[in-house]
């Protein structure tokens, strides 16, 4: 570059002018550039995989001196249906399940049965949870039964006993689905395990519900 | 005019200007952060190139005051302009050049970070294989063709197009989305224990039956917002609507429908970016001092798996000594409270090393200033002495 010169003192010249406008423009352009990105829709195409759900809320934080350059983690949902607060419960899970990634509605999530069509959950609210009768109704409502009067739901609720409380279950069937429940209230606080599927695949599932209802431990 | 433009970038009042600005705008930024949270006050004050007022709405806004990227950006153009035509070569100002050339290098490697910097998580079970981290701070609307065999197609709709556009036309779905609410958070109950007089805001799938309560924005460091949107779907091809549905991520399972001949998922979920290698973890370990709860060490085994590169290795992550793979690294962030998974802080910043080289050349040309300065101060000591 050319450039004049008086001594060892060199004096901006055009070219340098240009290469200042030169700057100017790309950083508005990246900073342009960087905005539009952020808000864009993105069109990808990626192996099929069930969708996962965040899990449980962390509780545990870093050390003081961890490296995690910023953002303190375990973001809680301000939702109240998986409840952080819930405490820890212990269960044996029966051979043939397997734990998937519970929902956010939900303290934990089973497959079972051939090809996993059997749906077992493990959800939990503060409070009564509603009646019996409500909850019940609303489970038949679901395999397509119509609704049913308190009387006839309290004579058909069985106890299943565990190792520290008494499980109240019932067994509904639809024409094509089945539901085994079993729930209990703790601690001001109701806990659902739920079996759902095929009637056939439920009914060769449910000895072994029961022993995973039997098996919770508080 | 080129003058008058090169002589207001030069300005050092500008330099004043720019600084005073970004002074009132921490000052309210941080007394900000009282009512937004420090997630919501950085993005309206500091991540933005205006202010604006009223900040929620869709309707009228005016600008009243420069954002943290405008500040920034200006602040940076100002310091190269004057210094490119108050610039004089000597080799006795070689020490300040070098410092100056390391401050511009530290701004716009700050201002880089900020633009293009990506951070993410990603969570682990043992045994776990994940090819895509999560941002839990956005959130984005899938919209999923399901109808092939191997490969599912995703149109991304983020969270800040659902909120400021009424309908959303894209070519790579045969549909339009009208959004008829979008709320910031939410709290859902089922219908059927509100009481009477709630009403849905959907009319198809569970969001029939669920009722939408708007609350406030939460603040809180360590929770998220709910974000909830009822949408509408109108088919291009025929004039009819396939009804309204209520997406949130709380409703857990994505929710299905058939349009134009495929078969579609809707899910809202936090912002996936995905990689072109997987992670597996292996095995996490806590270690904690003997007799107490108190962490004394997090680690992640996992195996990273690279079919382009053909890389499969097994890394070990813990505390300063994170996973650096295809311009991301992977920090160790957290766990869950059981050990049950570990928590990944992954991390994209192409500016990364900005601050590193900055530090350098502002370090060297202080040794040059004043090694210049001392030589020449024992040069005329030993003068006077002779």
């Amino acid at each position: 570059m050319k450039t004049p010169s008086i001594g060892n003192i060199l004096v901006p010249t055009d070219r340098m002018k240009q290469w200042f406008v030169f700057l100017s423009l790309s950083l508005a352009v990246a900073v342009l550039s960087a905005c539009e990105r952020k808000s864009e829709i993105r069109v990808y195409r990626v192996s099929k995989a069930p969708l996962e759900e965040p899990g449980p809320p962390q509780q545990n934080p870093m050390p003081a001196n961890a490296p995690s350059p910023s953002m303190p983690e375990g973001m809680t949902s301000t939702m109240p249906a998986r409840d952080s607060a819930a405490p820890q419960i212990k269960w044996k899970t029966p051979e043939g399940w397997s734990q998937v990634p519970p929902s956010s509605m939900r303290y934990a999530s089973f497959k079972a049965g051939s090809d996993g069509k059997i749906d077992i959950s493990v959800v939990t609210f503060s409070g009564e949870g509603g009646s019996d009768a409500d909850n019940v109704n609303r489970w038949r409502q679901q395999i397509g039964l119509p609704p049913a009067d308190p009387a006839t739901i309290a004579s058909n609720i069985a106890s299943v006993k565990a190792a520290d409380t008494t499980f109240s279950s019932v067994d509904i069937a639809g024409d094509a689905s089945r539901t085994v429940a079993a729930w209990t209230r703790r601690d001001n606080r109701v806990w659902f395990l739920k079996a759902t599927g095929p009637k056939d695949a439920v009914e060769k599932e449910k000895p072994n519900f029961v022993k995973f209802v039997e098996s919770v431990r508080f | 005019m080129l003058r008058k433009i090169v002589d207001l970038f030069t300005s050092l009042k500008l330099t004043i200007v720019c600084l005073a600005a970004g002074m009132a705008l921490i000052f309210a930024g941080t007394l900000a952060q009282v009512h937004l949270g420090i997630h919501e006050a950085q993005q309206r004050y500091f991540q933005s190139m205006l202010v604006w007022w009223p900040a929620e709405g869709r309707g009228f806004r005016i600008p009243i005051f420069p954002g943290g990227h405008l500040i920034g950006a200006v602040l940076l153009v100002n310091l190269i302009a004057a210094h490119a035509k108050r610039f004089r070569w000597s080799w006795r100002k070689l020490g300040i050049h070098l410092t100056h050339a390391g401050l511009i290098i530290m701004l716009a490697g700050g201002l880089f970070t900020d633009l293009f910097a990506v951070e993410s998580h990603m969570r682990l079970e043992r045994g776990d294989t994940k090819n895509y981290s999560e941002d839990q701070q956005h959130m984005e609307l899938a919209m999923i063709d399901t109808t092939d065999g191997d490969l599912d197609q995703v149109t991304a709709i983020p969270e800040s197009v659902l909120k400021n556009n009424r309908t959303i036309d894209h070519w790579s779905l045969p549909f339009r989305i009208v959004v008829r609410n979008f709320y910031q958070n939410t709290r859902l109950q089922m219908l059927s224990r509100t009481s009477s007089g709630a009403r849905p805001i959907a009319n198809q799938g569970p969001g029939a039956m669920i009722a939408v309560e708007p609350i406030p924005r939460t603040t809180a460091q360590d929770e998220r917002d709910v974000p909830a949107a009822a949408i509408e779907i109108l088919p291009k091809d025929s004039g009819g609507s396939l009804g309204t549905w209520l997406v949130t991520d709380a409703l857990g399972a994505p929710q299905g429908f058939s349009c134009g001949g495929r078969t579609w998922k809707i899910a809202m979920r936090t912002a996936r970016y995905y990689k072109p290698y997987s992670v597996t973890l292996q095995k996490f370990t806590h270690e904690r001092y003997a007799g107490t709860d108190i962490p004394k060490n997090f680690a992640s085994k996992v195996t990273l798996i690279d079919p382009e590169r053909n890389v499969s290795r097994d890394v070990l992550i813990y505390m300063n000594h994170p996973l650096r793979y295809r311009g991301e690294t992977f920090y160790q962030a957290g766990f869950q409270p059981d050990d049950r998974a570990t928590i990944l802080q992954v991390v994209h910043n192409p500016s990364f090393l900005a601050p590193y080289v900055a530090c350098i050349i502002v370090a060297a040309g202080l040794l040059v200033q004043f090694g210049i300065h001392l030589v020449g101060f024992a040069r005329k000591r030993r003068t006077a002495m002779a």
